[in-house]
């Protein structure tokens, strides 16, 4: 019993550092019809197709994807999904999904 | 028991035939990244998700913590309503559950 | 009906959550019933209610890692883990894990993860098939040859141990709670193996790791299940880390599971007390049969058919050991008052 509780301590603790150290700032998610890539594909511009969820004004947004995790290669037409954080400015992605050739139902 | 054992060196030995099945179907490979769309969840669902974007050794960190301390939590507070109930499971201490 | 369906923030699939529950349940059920052998079930059937393979997969092998931390917390107490045996096989599980978590991520990378590991484990759950019905099997059998005076009782599986002790190997090692001295590359071949199955199939490994305990290794029955339930928490813990750092686990999955599981393990272990006969080996065939078809109809796109097939099988295996136990503690109330009764007159 004792080794238990000493392992629900050791755990919460634990769990305490990981909470403090996640200092990192906060990502959002944007999602759209991808309308351009541009630099060489270093810059990804997406429609402001669902204003009412995305977190950024206007009709398009334009994200810097040179730094990001890419998964299938995004076309003109795809709809989208960025993770990003707003860097000096710059939206800078940490990770692009492409939802119209991923669908990991039929998986 | 023997046969247990057989029976799994078979599953192995069929996996490791498998390649050339596999790949016969396959497509061109590419990784599939996972953006969790956080934009109308709330609360501790939000967090997660978040966390799943931007940092994947915290989130898998958290992962690992969150599930043991949950899996010895709840293990501790059945076994203290079992004891409230009578149910004594010392008596069936030496069986295995997994 | 959407109040039936619970968000999958990760995944982004809308999940029916009492099949859920229902899964997470009967898993603890029948794993705190039958010793082991419960996770099986957990792969297909989340699956079929509609998680991507990969974060099946992913799910079924952390809510393993959370519920394991009980179990061996208790076994531990009773000193029959070997520590070294223990971590010596660490290094092959956790190789075996990664190999495993690896093979899915490459079939999730060419589009073929679906098909590929439903079929094995429609092979795999065949295989357990067999080997419960011919257990029962062979049970019936010795039970008529009973009367017979020749008979000698079940027999014995084939020891391999002796004869693999011998292969020199260095290093070579002793292992004392075990008492066994064998060369390392032993222990860590099996627990390579059985890795790669587990981290493959989102199981514990339990149900091929630990025969292999006795019979390769040669380690006693109650160190073979000490130190089998430490590896079973130690893959479980490594696979739930690797699959989160892959992004291929959906956790608000596994704490539902896990809260079923908690309550369906207790039951399952209560109603051991209770239990009698090999009966109950054939409604764990059945479920093990009925799994395997719904995992069919699945591959073939009949998943509606599948649904009710899995969770139909593992509420009937689930109300048949539930039954058991109230019937069980019943009588036993019965007799108690009966005795006090009797006592007092």
């Amino acid at each position: 019993m004792k080794k238990i509780l000493l392992l629900g301590i050791l755990l919460a603790a634990l769990a305490l550092c990981t909470g403090c150290l996640n200092k990192a700032e906060e990502s959002h998610v944007y999602q759209g019809d991808c309308l351009a890539i541009q630099d060489g594909g270093k810059t990804l511009v997406l429609a402001n197709s669902q204003p009412k969820l995305n977190p950024l004004k206007g009709d398009k947004a334009v994200f810097d994807i040179s730094k990001a995790k890419v998964g299938l290669a995004p076309e003109v037409g795809n709809v989208i999904r960025v993770a990003f954080m707003v860097e000096k400015g710059k939206n800078v992605a940490i990770k692009v999904m492409n939802v119209s050739k991923q669908d990991l139902r039929k998986k | 028991m023997v046969r247990k054992l057989a029976v799994g060196s078979l599953v192995t030995a069929l996996l490791s035939l498998l390649p050339a099945w596999v790949w016969a179907g396959g497509g061109a490979a590419t990784e599939l990244v996972v953006v969790a769309d956080t934009r109308a969840l709330s609360g501790f669902n939000f967090y997660l998700a978040t966390l799943y974007n931007q940092d994947m050794w915290i989130f898998a960190t958290w992962a690992v913590v969150i599930t043991s301390a949950l899996g010895v939590s709840l293990g501790l507070l059945m076994d203290l309503i079992m004891s409230h109930v009578g149910l004594d499971l010392g008596k069936s201490a030496g069986h295995v559950e997994h | 009906m959407d109040w039936l369906y619970m968000h999958m923030p990760i995944a982004g699939v809308d999940i029916f959550w009492p099949g859920l529950v229902l899964i997470g349940y009967s898993v603890g059920v029948i794993g705190g019933f039958f010793g082991m052998g419960g996770a099986w079930m957990v792969t297909p059937g989340l699956n079929i209610l509609g998680f991507p393979m990969a974060f099946a997969i992913g799910t079924d092998i952390a809510h393993i890692a959370g519920k394991s931390m009980i179990s061996t917390m208790r076994h531990s107490k009773f000193g029959n883990v070997d520590y070294r045996l223990g971590f010596i096989m660490l290094i092959g599980t956790m190789a075996g894990i990664e190999l495993g978590a690896q093979i899915v991520m490459a079939l999730e990378r060419i589009g073929r993860i679906g098909p590929v590991v439903r079929w094995v484990y429609v092979v795999f759950l065949a295989l357990i098939a067999f080997m419960v019905f011919f257990d029962y099997y062979k049970a019936v059998k010795n039970r008529n040859k009973s009367d017979d005076p020749s008979h000698t009782g079940a027999t014995g599986g084939v020891n391999w141990a002796p004869a693999l002790h011998k292969i020199n190997i260095p290093p070579m090692m002793h292992f004392r709670v075990a008492n066994i001295t064998c060369s390392i590359w032993l222990p860590i071949a099996v627990s390579f193996i059985t890795g790669v199955l587990a981290g493959f199939l989102g199981i514990g490994g339990g149900l091929l790791r630990m025969p292999a305990l006795i019979y390769f290794i040669g380690a006693p029955t109650h160190v073979a299940v000490g130190t089998d339930l430490f590896e079973v928490m130690i893959s479980g813990l490594y696979g739930a880390f690797t699959y989160s750092l892959k992004g291929r686990i959906e956790l608000v999955a596994v704490f539902v599971m896990l809260c079923g599981a908690a309550i369906g393990a207790q039951i399952g272990t209560v109603a051991t007390k209770y239990a009698q006969g090999y009966g109950i080996r054939v409604v764990f065939g059945s479920a093990v049969v009925a799994c395997m078809v719904s995992i069919i109809l699945k591959q073939y796109g009949i998943t509606a058919a599948a649904t009710v097939i899995i969770l139909g099988a593992i509420t009937v295996i689930c109300i048949y050991i539930m039954a058991i136990m109230f019937r069980g503690a019943a009588n036993e109330l019965r007799e108690k008052k009966a005795a006090s009764t009797g006592a007092k007159a």
